[in-house]
Order: structure tokens, then sequence, then C-alpha cells
């Protein structure tokens, strides 16, 4: 069985309409098409159109072979923002970015995963028809919204082939601070300092996105924050580099980080796994009011052969830990979903396609 | 119809016997949720106090083949919550916060927590709970989730959905499921935020996990008063245009404007034809250059006054006026009708002419209050339901200008839910495949039909008939 996309020969349809003929094809020949372990893979970059882009009504519609950048740069253009990032730079379609929900990212603690940005999805179903649910508009409850369903579950309910997202005005005018350190205490005082000073509760949080990266053994915050610099300046004396910057910038990790493993828990127990992955020689990236640690372990494994088990150990109860296939996101998005919660994905991919037309719901044993 | 008698044994085995309503006069209380145009008899309610009663009441019913579906306050306005001679498990017994965690941000409740309460108890830690329907000081986190709730400040903090994490549910076989849990973000699939919305088709949510939001150290909330309806709407297009993201900015028109003033006397001028209420929070030094942008643009596209409350006091009395702007229609009707109608952000001045059209071709008075900012408008039609034919004349007005918000691009909720109200019309939004789709899942997830039928999706007969001469006015929570 093929255990990467890029074993697997893809189906590139050219339009919509023939993505429901493939479906259809697919069903005449007995051949699975879709999820990671059918015989095809989907392949979307035809499916390259804005659907519908009028700025006042702070919605865009788009085919999903569009890039989640491209997307980005539409909307940017009309001063609007889709708070959605990819560490990768939104290079990979949509279609790609959403069956895998790549969305956690410096961003996502603020403004939530991309599930929250999505107001109406198309997707075919196992016949091939074309099956919608939501409205374009940027509040709707009326019938079963689907998005939570098909987002991350990497096209196994079908692939996606429409997105209606809601947007925000763009952030303009943003101060970016970034402190440097040799190890990572001082600069997770920093943060709690900046929540403490802007909200009288110390749980406020001034970042637009915020990381805390090691690499090569040296750490640094980095934030984006709608304040301006002097306020800024008083979290942390002179130890910052602050400039102003016209634009938040998308995440990019341009300096070789390649990630391999996500730990997530509550934040009030990050300190301890971050004491944890610290002793290892690797490079990370954290955003510490998600809870996240993410490694890039590429050459771990030699210096420490049971090192997922050793971190697995590190996770207090419901901690989760994610295997990652660098930015193309997670290989096991739905591996640390509790028994109860992957019973009713299997009950619902029962439901929606019983002949397992759309291959197999991802699953521990696959990878 | 009565409920059979081995049933009834095996619910008061269940809760006790104080704890199940079978008389008439007991029941009388549950024909109607807020639409009280819509109203159907349950032949019992049952009111257990934790997921493993609930979970065999479920059990109890499921072997009996009687249908059932789980109920809050009753303040949902799409009978949502009526039952037709099935059981009806009322969740005000479980009404505990089962924990607090400020300093991860979230709680822990069951169902019948009322909304308000738990910010209320949030609060002296720093914390709210972000959907704040006008109803939260009744209605409950349950049926918040169960209609994916709203309301005027989730324009910046978002819906149920947006604040949910974590469900502990009965299915419609009486087995329990964990769902989520209190990490601050989870990527997808997400079975609890697919729940949220549901209208209770799918699974009876017993706990609950909600995130909790920092209350802003500073808010501010402005009046900005108008001449026009349109220089309002245009007003909400150029406020977002500009890059303002308000936490509210709701339009009351002039007919609500009188109702509220004759009650209330919140401040709102009654010659004004609609006043926008805004409001700002987060930092205080964000906050008062965003007031000095909103004032400048109000005044641009033709607010004729605009005034920013100094005191808490003032504040409070704004908002006073808004969240019991319905309530205060008493003064000018005897009974009101209202929808939940939305359209895209740039449609709402054509929304609005479209909505005094059809009032005025049904010769019937229509006011307003929106949730400007999400394209979300509450026309409240005045009827008269003791005029043969009343009722039906204010459901024909409310249908027609949801169908105008369809035309212009729109949706037919906003945040009511479909329910019982709506369902004739749901076809006219979705197609038969994205129909089909939907009642695929509800009918493999809820297999024998028994939770709460007859709702969001057409199913034969109709669930609720419609009354006249009703005691309480319908949407008495917008």
């Amino acid at each position: 069985m093929p255990t990467t996309d890029l074993d697997r020969p893809a189906a590139r349809p050219d339009s919509r309409h023939q993505v429901g003929a493939l479906i259809a094809e697919a069903r005449q020949r007995g051949e699975s098409i879709g999820a990671p372990g059918a015989a095809r893979s989907w392949d979307l970059t035809h499916l390259d159109k804005v659907i519908s882009f009028h700025a006042p009504d702070m919605v865009i519609s788009v085919e999903t072979g569009l890039t989640l950048a491209a997307i980005k740069d539409a909307v940017e253009a009309q001063r609007l923002w889709l708070p959605l990032d990819a560490a990768d730079g939104g290079e990979q379609t949509l279609a790609a970015y959403l069956a895998r929900d790549a969305s956690l990212s410096w961003l996502s603690y603020r403004h939530g995963p991309s599930r929250n940005w999505v107001m109406r999805l198309t997707a075919c179903d196992d016949r091939g028809r074309e099956v919608s649910s939501g409205a374009a508009v940027v509040k709707n409850v009326a019938g079963y919204q689907l998005a939570p369903l098909y987002i991350g579950a990497r096209d196994a309910f079908g692939p996606l082939v429409e997105i209606t997202f809601r947007l925000l005005p763009l952030p303009v005018r943003v101060t970016r601070a970034e402190w440097q350190a040799n190890d990572y205490p001082p600069l997770l005082k920093v943060w709690q300092q900046s929540r403490r000073s802007t909200h009288p509760s110390g749980r406020g949080e001034p970042w637009e996105a915020l990381r805390l990266v090691r690499n090569q053994g040296r750490w640094r915050l980095e934030g984006f924050t709608r304040l301006p610099p002097e306020t800024v300046t008083q979290w942390s004396g002179d130890d910052a580099t602050i400039t102003q910057v016209k634009l938040l910038p998308r995440e990019r990790h341009n300096d070789g980080f390649r990630p391999s493993l996500r730990l997530q828990v509550l934040p009030t127990q990050l300190e301890p796994l971050l004491a944890a992955a610290s002793r290892l020689p690797v490079n990370l990236v954290c955003y510490p009011a998600a809870g996240v640690v993410t490694l890039d372990t590429a050459e771990s494994p030699l210096i420490e052969p049971n090192l997922e088990e050793l971190l697995r150990s590190k996770l207090p109860p419901g901690g989760r830990l994610q295997r990652l296939n660098g930015f193309a996101g997670s290989t096991s998005p739905l591996r640390d979903h509790e028994a109860d919660e992957y019973g009713v994905l299997r009950k619902i991919k029962q439901i929606l396609d019983p002949d397992g037309l759309f291959g197999p719901l991802p699953e521990a044993q696959w990878l | 119809m009565a409920l059979p008698a081995r049933l009834v044994k095996q619910l008061r085995r269940i809760v006790g016997a104080q704890h199940v309503d079978t008389g008439p006069a007991d029941l009388l209380v549950y024909e109607s949720d807020g639409l009280t145009l819509r109203a159907a008899r349950p032949a019992g309610v049952v009111y257990p106090d934790s997921t493993d009663e609930c979970a065999r009441i479920v059990r109890a019913c499921a072997a009996a083949d009687v249908p059932f579906l789980a109920r809050g306050a009753g303040t949902g306005l799409s009978g949502g919550a009526i039952s037709d001679g099935g059981v009806i498990i009322q969740m005000s017994r479980m009404n505990r916060l089962l924990g607090l965690y400020p300093d991860d941000g979230y709680a822990v409740v069951q169902p019948g927590v009322v909304n308000n309460y738990l910010s209320l108890q949030a609060r002296p830690h720093g914390l709210t709970f972000a959907p704040d329907p006008s109803s939260q000081a009744a209605c409950t986190i349950g049926g918040n989730v169960a209609e994916n709730a709203g309301g005027p400040h989730t324009l910046k903090y978002g819906v149920t959905s947006h604040n949910l994490l974590g469900l502990t549910v009965v299915w419609p076989d009486g087995s329990v499921a964990t769902l989520g849990g209190p990490l601050p973000v989870r990527t997808g699939p997400d079975i609890t935020t697919f729940l949220a919305g549901t209208e209770g088709t799918i699974a009876i949510a017993t706990e609950i996990v909600v995130r909790l939001i920092p209350v802003s150290p500073s808010v501010s909330t402005m009046l900005a008063v108008y001449a026009e309806v349109a220089a309002a709407t245009e007003s909400v297009s150029a406020l977002l245009a500009a890059g303002v993201l308000p936490t509210a900015l709701e339009l009351i028109d002039r007919l609500c404007i009188q109702a509220v003033e004759a009650q209330l006397q919140a401040g709102f001028p009654t010659d004004a034809e609609a006043v926008l209420l805004i409001e700002l929070d987060g930092d205080p030094q964000l906050v008062r250059q965003d007031e000095e942008l909103v004032a400048k643009i109000c005044r641009s596209n033709g607010a004729v006054s605009f005034r920013i409350a100094t005191s808490e006091e003032e504040r409070q009395r704004l908002w006073r006026g808004r969240k019991h702007a319905v309530g205060t229609l008493g003064k000018l009707t005897p009974a009101f009708y209202t929808n939940d109608g939305v359209v895209p952000r740039s449609k709402l001045t054509e929304i609005m002419q479209a909505s005094y059209r059809i009032g005025e071709r049904h010769g019937l008075r229509v006011a307003h209050v929106c949730h400007a900012g999400d394209g979300n408008i509450h026309p409240l039609i005045l009827y008269d339901p003791d005029e043969p034919g009343g009722p039906e004349k204010a459901i024909a007005c409310s249908e027609e200008i949801l169908l105008a918000c369809l035309e212009l691009g729109g949706s037919l909720t906003g945040e009511h839910g479909i329910g019982v109200e709506k369902r004739s019309l749901i076809h006219r939004m979705f197609g038969a495949d994205d129909l089909a789709h939907m009642t695929r899942l509800r009918d493999g997830l809820n297999p024998a039909g028994l939770l709460n039928p007859d709702k969001i999706f057409p199913n034969g007969a109709r669930c609720g008939e419609v009354r006249s001469g009703s005691s309480l006015p319908a949407g008495t929570w917008i």
C-alpha cells in the first residue's frame, strides 16, 4: 500500500465537473481515490478560480486548487485579511491545506483553526455529486455545518472543491519585536510580562502573532502587535529589537526547519514540556499561548532512539503528540483523537462513504 | 397522547417520581419555546441530574420507541425545543459549574448553566464567555450549543462554536462519548464543533467545555444618530472597510427606538430614523485611536449626532435599550413576530428597504433591530393575534422577508436556527443534494429518528401548529 501522496498517481481534474466524473469512474472501476491509502490522490491545481469576491461583504469564495498564498494576496490587495497561516508560506493548494488542516500557526491562538473561517463549503459525495453546507455570509446557522467534519479528514469523506471564507480588516501599522537569549526562561518571562501589562488579570494577549524559536542553539521570541513600539519597549527594556512594519507578515520557517513532531498541552503545562524538549539538541518552534511545541527531530532518532516515547512520557493527561510530515501537515491527524472521537469518525465514514471509495479513514496503523 | 405506563414507571425509577411530569397543567409550560406561534404538547417532561441519568432516560425512551429531546431554558426562537407527544428532557437540574480554570482559560459546565451566570462566575478572574445572546440572563449553555448561539458581541469574538472546546454527549441509543477537551486550539476533524448548531438532532450535550476570554481592559460604547436608515447602513460598510473591527455594531430603527424610549429611556433620540450602537474594546490606546476614526466615519456618512458614553452608567443604559428593545414593543402592539435573516453586509440597505416594503404590502408595521456588523437582521413584525388570520399574515410577511434575504445571497438564519419555524423554507436555501447529504448524516447518527424529530429538515407531518391568541409575545429575546 502506498504510504505518501508522492508514491501514488494523482487524479488531475480540469474542472469541477470532472471531479464528479472521476469519482463516478473510480466507482465503476472499483478503484479508490482521495485519502491516504487510496489508489490515487487528488491534485486539484486546475481548480483555480476565484468564484466571487466583493470586498465590502468581507467574504471570498474560491476553488480549492488555489494556494493559500494566492488567496491571501487577493484579499490583502483589498485591505482584507484571512487570518490563517501555513509555515511553508502557503504554497500548497487550499485543498491540501484543508485536507490536513495545517492551520496550527502563530496566528491560531488568537484567530483559531481554519474551520472558524470557513462559512460555506462544497465537496463531492461518493456519487460524484456536489454538496454544499453553510452560506456566503459572515453569520449563518442554517442546516448542518460540514466544515468541522471535512477539514482535517484528509479527503476521507470526499474532496473539497469550493470554500467561502469570512475575512477581517487587514492589520496595518504593526509593531514587530524580537528578543534573543541563550535559553528560553527569560523569553517566556517577556511574554508573561506582556500579558500582565496589557491586562489587569495577566491573561491578556496583546499579540496578533507570537512564536518562540530555538535555531542552532540560539533562542528568540518574535511577535507582532498592534500596540505602539513604546508600549512594547516597556516589557523588557532595551533588550528588544523593535521595528514598525506596514503589514503583519506571513509565518515562514526559512531557516531549514522541518517540523516532524508536535506536542500540545495546556498553557500552564508548557514550562515542564519546554524544559524537556529544550534538553534535546533539536530546533524547535513554540506557540506559548496555544501550549504548542513543534520539533525538528530529523537528526534526533540517532541521538535518542526512543524519542517519541520519551516525549510522550512527558505529556500530562490530555496532552497530544502528533507526527508531522514537514510543512505538509500532520501525518496522523486522527491518531490523537480519543477513542470516542475516533469511533464517531468511523461511523461518519461509514455513513458518507460506505464503499470506501475515498480510501480508508486515516488511523494509527496506517503510519 | 399519553406515555406508556411502563416508560413512566422507568423514568420515575431513574430520576425519582418528583422529577417526572405528565399532568396536563405541568406540560402546558412546555408547549412552546420562545417562538410562541408554534405549539405542540409533549407527553412527559423528565428532569435528570447527571449524564448517567440522562443516558438511562434516553435508553428507556429508545426502547419504548418514544421520541425525546433535550431542552434548556426554552428561549429558542425557532420552535426547536417543542415535542409533539414525546418526552422532553429538561436540563434545569443539570446547572452546575463543574470547574473553572482561569490560568488555562476554560470552564466545564453542565448544560443547564445559564449563560450570564457563567460570565458572572468568570468575571472575578478577569474572564468572560463571549457568546451573549440577548436572552443571556435566562438561556443556557446547552441551548447555546444546540443553536450555535451568537449575540451582539460575536462580531469580534465569534459564535458558540468558536468558543466551544469539548463535549460529553449522550447519543440517541443512550451511549455516552467524550469529545474534544480543554486544549485551546484543536485542528480538525472536530466532532465537537460539528455538533454545535445541529439543534439537538444528533446528540444531547451533558457536559460542555468552553473557552473563556479575557474581559477587555478598556471598553467604549458610542451612539451614532441618523435621519435616514440608509445612512446608518452605509456607515456600517464604511466602518468595516476602514479596518475598524468593533466588538458590536447594532442598528435600531425608529419604531423600535420609540418603544424603547417610552419604556426605558435609554437615551435614543425619538426623532431619529435609526441609531447605531457601536462598541470597541481592547487596549486603551487602540480604543482611543479607533474612537476618533469611528466618529469621523459616522459623521461623514450622515450621522446627525455622535456621542461616546462617558460613564459606565450611561454605557449600561444604552445597552439596556438595545438588549431589552424587543421586550418594549409591548408598548406598541399586543404581539409581534421576528426572524433572523442574514444578508451580505453590502446588502443591508436593500434588505431594510425590502422589509419595510413587504410589511406595508401586508398592512403590518415592521420595526428592526439588527446585528448590522454581521448583516443579521431582526425584523419585528407587529400584528394583532385576535384579528382573524393575524398570525398567518405575520408569518407570511416574515417568510417573504427571509426569501428576500436569500435573493440577496444571504441565509435564512444567523442565530435562531431552523427548528420547525423555517424548515418549510430550507429547500429554498439548499439544493436537494445538499439536504440529502445532511439528512444522510442525521439518519446515520440518529437512525431511529427518535431524537428531536421533525426539526430542521422537511419530514412529513408538521410538528407545531400555528396558534392564535398567544399569551406571550414571540421573540422576546433577540
